[in-house]
């Protein structure tokens, strides 16, 4: 192998992406070239598990433990894969672990309505279902308000929603890395990613109810 | 532009080159633009909470400290096995159908075999007592048979003569390999026929174990004055000696049921001219209807010197009426 001259300091490091170093550490078994991945993916990867898990000390043990695997399945890692969705997908599955031991996952069952609530026949497409109404029914609730239900009703979501929720808008993957990530079919994905927009919509709605019931 | 590309298109999930569109669209058309805005609007508004997490200081330090401190693990076999087997089930299932085809194909073949041979080495240990009682014919004028005294002697006791002549120094060729190994370890222990039948008597346990083997013994036949006589060593008479043991009581009249240590396949027979056949049915000869009983469908010496008849070894010799 050519060694690139260089390529060790940090700056070389930090130019290379993640799938050469991590066949480097695989072949090598560098530190330097782990502490970089370590590094490059501390702040993008405790996010997805802090909110994914709902606790951040949680999430901090998570983190270390994908970190382990990854170094102790280095030698599984094949050459041409993307990085980024085998590292989230080790992470989630660590992730999915530790919330069951701790047994407080969320037990929201899958066949929950997600049809147009009672009294509507047809909401149309899921867009129109989201900005028809003028204001949306989170419109008027405060924003810090607004913000609590949003990570309540989050929370509230059945756990396969709630992770493609998660991946596709607050960590910016693509349908086809979620797929890859989840192991399931990109189709799945944006079902899943728009049934629960549907659900959290519904949500909305039945609070504005509520709120206006009170 | 669909209300499903919108959405996408608000997600970021919209791929090349539908996202470049949508982008000129919405430059040049206020309402395209509008669309957006309110689309990206009601989901933030859905979604966004607000939360900024950012990881407490010292995580990745943290991170390296436990990793470097995590046992050193030597790698197993099992990290070199690929992560996805490269077969479908599909694949298992037609491998699985050819094994089981080729075992039901084999089966059958193998079986024969096992039953030719158990056959062959059945045909042997009765050539080895017709040797046996070929020697014993040698030194006495007619083939085992007890005194007039002892008549009630089981005819199982054939053995016993050869064996206290000294002819028939290895008792293991009295069990028939088909049906299973008998334990013969007491049989070693017989010595004459006086010691044996003197057992029967006093220790009848030790004397069954002692007497277990697979073959029955012709007793003789009786003489038309009515007299019991052994069978005299005529080879060309072609008398049946010794055979695989009969039925059990119970279904020995039965012509259609065959020795037991063949499954009921048919049964080896011993000549007195030293000769083993297998017989698929109790009729061995033209005047000799049922090896197993005589021409009276009797389990009792034959009527005449041509109907031979073999007991069950527990059988007596001579316990018939008339004597």
């Amino acid at each position: 192998m050519v060694k690139v001259i260089g390529s060790d300091t940090a700056e070389g490091l930090a130019q290379q992406t993640d799938e050469d170093l991590m066949r480097r550490y695989r072949e090598a078994g560098d530190e330097k070239v782990y502490n970089e991945l370590v590094h490059r993916y501390e702040r993008e990867l405790y996010r997805y598990l802090a909110r994914y898990t709902g606790d951040p000390s949680m999430a901090e043990d998570v983190f270390q433990n994908t970190f382990l695997q990854i170094h102790l399945k280095r030698g599984l890692y094949e050459d041409g894969r993307p990085f980024r969705p085998w590292l989230y997908a080790i992470a989630t599955h660590q992730a999915v672990d530790a919330l069951r031991k701790a047994g407080r996952h969320p037990t929201v069952s899958l066949d929950q309505r997600l049809a147009p609530s009672q009294g509507e026949a047809d909401a149309g497409s899921l867009l129109d279902m989201l900005v028809n109404d003028d204001t949306g029914p989170l419109a008027d609730l405060q924003e810090q308000e607004r913000r609590e239900w949003v990570r309540e009703s989050v929370e509230r979501l059945p756990d396969a929603l709630r992770q493609t929720l998660i991946l596709a808008y607050h960590q910016d993957l693509k349908y086809r890395e979620i797929a890859d990530i989840l192991k399931i079919p990109v189709g799945t994905v944006k079902s899943r990613l728009h049934a629960a927009l549907a659900k959290l919509q519904q949500m909305a709605k039945a609070a504005k109810q509520d709120g206006k019931e009170d | 532009m669909n209300a499903d590309e919108l959405l996408d298109f608000a997600l970021g999930q919209l791929e090349d080159p539908r996202r470049r569109a949508l982008d000129e669209a919405s430059r040049s058309d206020p309402e395209v633009a509008a669309k957006i805005q309110r689309a990206r609007r009601a989901v933030d508004l859905l979604c966004d909470d607000g939360l900024l997490a950012d990881p407490p200081p010292g995580l990745a330090g943290r991170t390296l400290a436990f990793v470097a401190q995590s046992p050193a693990r030597s790698p197993s076999i099992l990290d070199y096995v690929p992560a996805r087997v490269p077969f479908r089930w599909a694949d298992f299932a037609v491998a699985a159908s050819i094994f089981v085809a080729g075992l039901l194909t084999l089966m059958p073949a193998v079986q024969r075999s096992r039953e030719r041979m158990n056959q062959a080495g059945c045909v042997f240990n009765l050539q080895q007592i017709g040797q046996a009682l070929g020697q014993y014919a040698t030194i006495h004028p007619s083939y085992p048979s007890p005194p007039s005294d002892r008549a009630g002697a089981d005819s199982g006791l054939f053995a016993a003569f050869l064996r206290g002549s000294g002819v028939l120094p290895d008792v293991s060729v009295l069990d028939c390999p088909y049906n299973g190994r008998c334990d013969l370890e007491h049989a070693r222990n017989l010595t004459s026929f006086e010691q044996a039948d003197a057992m029967s008597k006093s220790d009848p346990a030790a004397y069954k174990k002692m007497v277990c083997w697979d073959y029955g013994y012709n007793p003789g036949y009786r003489h038309a004055s009515g007299r019991l006589g052994p069978i005299t060593a005529r080879p060309a008479s072609l008398i049946a000696v010794v055979a695989d043991q009969p039925p059990d009581d119970a279904s020995l009249g039965d012509v259609d049921r065959n020795s037991p240590n063949h499954f009921g396949a048919g049964q080896n027979v011993l000549y007195s001219d030293g000769g083993v056949r297998w017989h698929r049915s109790r009729l061995v000869a033209p005047d000799d209807r049922d090896v197993y009983l005589n021409n009276a469908r009797k389990m009792e010496p034959g009527i005449n010197d041509r109907d031979s008849v073999i007991l069950p070894r527990h059988a007596p010799f001579g316990n018939f009426p008339g004597r």
